[in-house]
C-alpha cells in the first residue's frame, strides 16, 4: 500500500489515490486516518475521503497552488499509519429483499447467475465494514462483497432511489440514506432511518461500524417502519 | 417581527437558501446553499445584509408574496419580470414597501433562479450553522421544504449597513448559450483524444432532468472506457461525470460528495455561480483552460468584487 501520484482536481484542489492494496478495509482505514489528519490541519476548505483516494481543497486567497501542493504532499506522504485496534461497533440491519423494493433484484440475479435465495444468502451471509462515509449525509460505503455479487453500476443512473434502498456496485454495498439519484443496483430496502438530522447523533453509521443484514418479511418491514417514524 | 410576508403562491420551487454548509464533505454532506451564490450575495448586499443571510431562491417560475409590514427587499439573478402592485420593478436595487403590497414574480426567460433578499434576512431553521433548505433530507429553511401558499416569513433585526444599489458592472447577465471554462477531470484519459476534442468544442444541451443536485446534458455521445470498475471518489459542484450511456451530468449545489462514474472535467470556480442559472434547453460549450489561467481569473474576479462582497468565496 502506497501513495500514488498527486494530481490537481479543479484549480484549488488535489487528489491522490492509494495504490497497491488488495484489501479495501485496510485501504479505507488508511484513507480515513489521512483524512482525519488533514482535517486537523485547519487549512483545507474541505476534505473528501474516497474508497481508495483522498481529496482536499484549499482557499486560493490564503495559499498559492505550489504552497498548498507542498502542504498536501507533506501530509499524505509523511503520514505514518497506525491501525486502531479498538473493536468496531456492531449493528444488525433489517432488509426486505426482492424486486418490489429492489428494482434491480432480478437483473442482478441474471447478471450474476444466482437464484433469488442465493443472492439473499450471499448478501446476508457475512458482515461488512463501513469503509467510508460519503455520497450523502448518512450514506455508508460498506465492503467487501462476495465476488459472486460484483456488478457494474447502471448504464444510466436512476433519477431517484428511495431512502433506505440497499444497493450494490463493484465490491461494495451501501444504503441510500436519503431519496437521491444514483447508479448502484438496488436489491432491497431497510425500514431503518440512516440519517436523523434532529437527533443528538444524526448518523446511524460511522466509519468502522460492522454491519450485518438480516432478511425480513413485508410484515416485519411495515412494523419496523411504523416504529421508526420521526 | 413575525409574519412580515404571506405566501400567496409558492411558484415552481421556492426555498430558503444562504451560502450553505461548507467543510462537511467528509460526512457526505454537500455545501448546499444558493445554486447561484453570487446572485444570492448581491441580493443581500442590496438590502444591507451580510452576504450569507437567508434569502428566497425562486426556480424557473417565481412566487406571489404579500407584505404585512413595512419592509425592504431586493431581487437578483434571473429576470422573472418582478412586479410590485402590478408595476414592473428593477433588480439589484432596494425597494421599500408598505403593508399590503404584493410582489409577483413570473417565469424566467433567461436564467433559472432568482433571489429575493429581505432586509434583516429570513428567520429559518438552522442546521449545522446554515439555514439552507436541503430538500432530500428535509432540513433547513421553512420545515425543510419549498414554500407553499399560506406560509409566512419573518425577518431578523437588520444590522447597521444601509441598503445600496448594485452598480451595473457587477450584475451578471444570462442568455441561452453558455461558455463555461473548465479543467480536465481525473478520468479524462478514459475517453479518446477525439472525444476530448468534442467535449471541449461541441455544444451540449441541457435536458429537462435538472434540479439542485445535478443537470443532465445531451450532446455527441461520449464512450468512456469502463473496463475496470472505478472506486467512488470525490466529486464537487461543477464536476462533469459520464455514465456508460454517454450522457454526461453536471453536479450542482446539493450534489453528492463522492461518485463512481468517470469525472471528465471540473467547471472553473470563476464560472461556478453560472451553473445555477442553466435552464432546460440551454446550450453549453466547455472551454478548456490551464490551472494557472483558472487561478488568475478566480483571483481577479475575487478582487473585482472584494469591495462589494465581504467574506464571499467564489470557489
Amino acid at each position: 500500500m502506497r501513495i500514488g501520484e498527486i494530481i490537481s482536481f479543479g484549480e484549488c484542489g488535489f487528489l491522490v489515490n492509494i495504490v497497491g492494496s488488495q484489501d479495501p478495509i485496510k485501504t479505507a482505514a488508511y484513507v480515513n486516518s489521512i483524512a482525519a489528519e488533514l482535517l486537523t490541519e485547519g487549512c483545507w476548505r474541505d476534505v473528501t475521503p474516497g474508497l481508495d483516494s483522498i481529496a482536499a481543497r484549499y482557499d486560493p486567497v490564503c495559499f498559492d497552488h505550489q504552497t498548498a501542493h507542498a502542504l498536501f504532499k507533506k501530509t499524505v506522504t509523511g503520514f505514518r499509519f497506525r491501525p486502531v485496534k479498538s473493536p468496531p461497533i456492531k449493528l444488525e440491519l433489517p432488509v426486505l429483499y426482492g424486486s418490489k423494493v429492489g428494482p434491480d433484484f432480478e437483473s442482478v440475479c441474471k447478471l450474476t447467475g444466482l437464484s433469488s435465495e442465493e443472492l439473499i444468502e450471499l448478501h446476508t451471509g457475512q458482515s461488512y465494514r463501513v469503509l467510508i462515509m460519503g455520497f450523502a449525509p448518512g450514506f455508508a460505503y460498506m465492503g467487501t462483497l462476495d465476488e459472486r455479487l460484483h456488478t457494474r453500476r447502471l448504464d444510466t443512473p436512476r433519477q431517484s432511489a428511495p431512502a433506505g434502498s440497499v444497493g450494490i456496485a463493484g465490491a461494495y454495498t451501501g444504503i441510500y440514506s436519503l431519496r437521491s439519484p444514483g447508479g448502484w443496483r438496488l436489491i432491497g430496502r431497510t425500514p431503518r432511518r440512516l440519517f436523523r438530522p434532529k437527533d443528538h447523533s444524526p448518523f446511524l453509521f460511522r466509519s468502522d461500524t460492522e454491519v450485518r443484514f438480516r432478511p425480513i418479511t413485508e410484515n416485519e418491514y411495515d412494523e419496523i417502519s411504523r416504529e421508526s417514524l420521526p | 417581527m413575525t409574519d412580515a410576508v404571506l405566501t400567496l403562491s409558492g411558484g415552481a420551487q421556492t426555498t430558503v437558501q444562504d451560502l450553505g454548509r461548507p467543510g462537511l464533505r467528509h460526512l457526505g454532506a454537500p455545501q448546499g446553499g444558493a445554486s447561484d451564490p453570487l446572485s444570492c450575495a448581491l441580493a443581500n448586499v442590496a438590502v444591507g445584509n451580510p452576504v450569507h443571510a437567508a434569502v428566497l431562491e425562486c426556480t424557473l417560475a417565481g412566487p406571489v408574496l404579500q407584505f404585512n409590514e413595512k419592509s425592504v427587499f431586493a431581487i437578483a439573478g434571473a429576470d422573472m419580470n418582478a412586479r410590485l402592485n402590478d408595476r414592473p420593478i428593477s433588480q439589484y436595487e432596494p425597494h421599500t414597501v408598505d403593508p399590503g403590497a404584493i410582489l409577483t414574480l413570473a417565469g424566467a426567460k433567461t436564467g433559472m433562479r432568482t433571489y429575493i433578499a429581505f432586509r434583516g434576512g429570513i428567520v429559518a431553521d438552522v442546521f449545522l450553522s446554515s439555514a439552507s433548505t436541503y430538500l432530500p433530507a428535509q432540513i433547513g429553511g421553512l420545515n425543510g421544504r419549498a414554500l407553499l401558499p399560506g406560509d409566512t416569513i419573518s425577518f431578523m433585526t437588520p444590522g447597521a449597513k444601509p441598503p445600496t444599489t448594485i452598480p451595473q458592472s457587477y450584475r451578471p447577465t444570462f442568455g441561452h448559450d453558455w461558455v463555461l471554462r473548465a479543467l480536465p477531470g481525473p478520468e479524462i484519459t478514459l475517453i479518446t483524444e477525439s472525444e476530448r476534442q468534442t467535449l471541449f468544442t461541441k455544444p451540449f444541451t441541457l435536458e429537462n432532468r435538472c434540479d439542485r443536485m445535478g443537470l443532465r446534458l445531451n450532446g455527441s455521445p461520449l464512450t468512456p472506457d469502463l473496463t475496470s470498475i472505478m472506486a467512488s471518489s470525490a466529486v464537487y459542484p461543477g464536476t462533469l461525470q459520464c455514465p456508460p450511456d454517454g450522457s454526461p451530468f453536471l453536479l450542482l449545489s446539493d450534489g453528492q460528495t463522492t461518485g463512481g462514474y468517470p469525472r471528465l472535467l471540473q467547471v472553473c470556480a470563476v464560472d461556478l455561480s453560472l451553473l445555477g442559472q442553466l435552464q432546460p434547453g440551454d446550450r453549453i460549450w466547455f472551454r478548456e483552460i490551464s490551472i494557472e489561467n483558472a487561478l488568475d481569473l478566480l483571483l481577479r474576479k475575487t478582487a473585482l468584487y472584494s469591495g462589494l462582497l465581504e467574506e464571499f468565496n467564489f470557489g
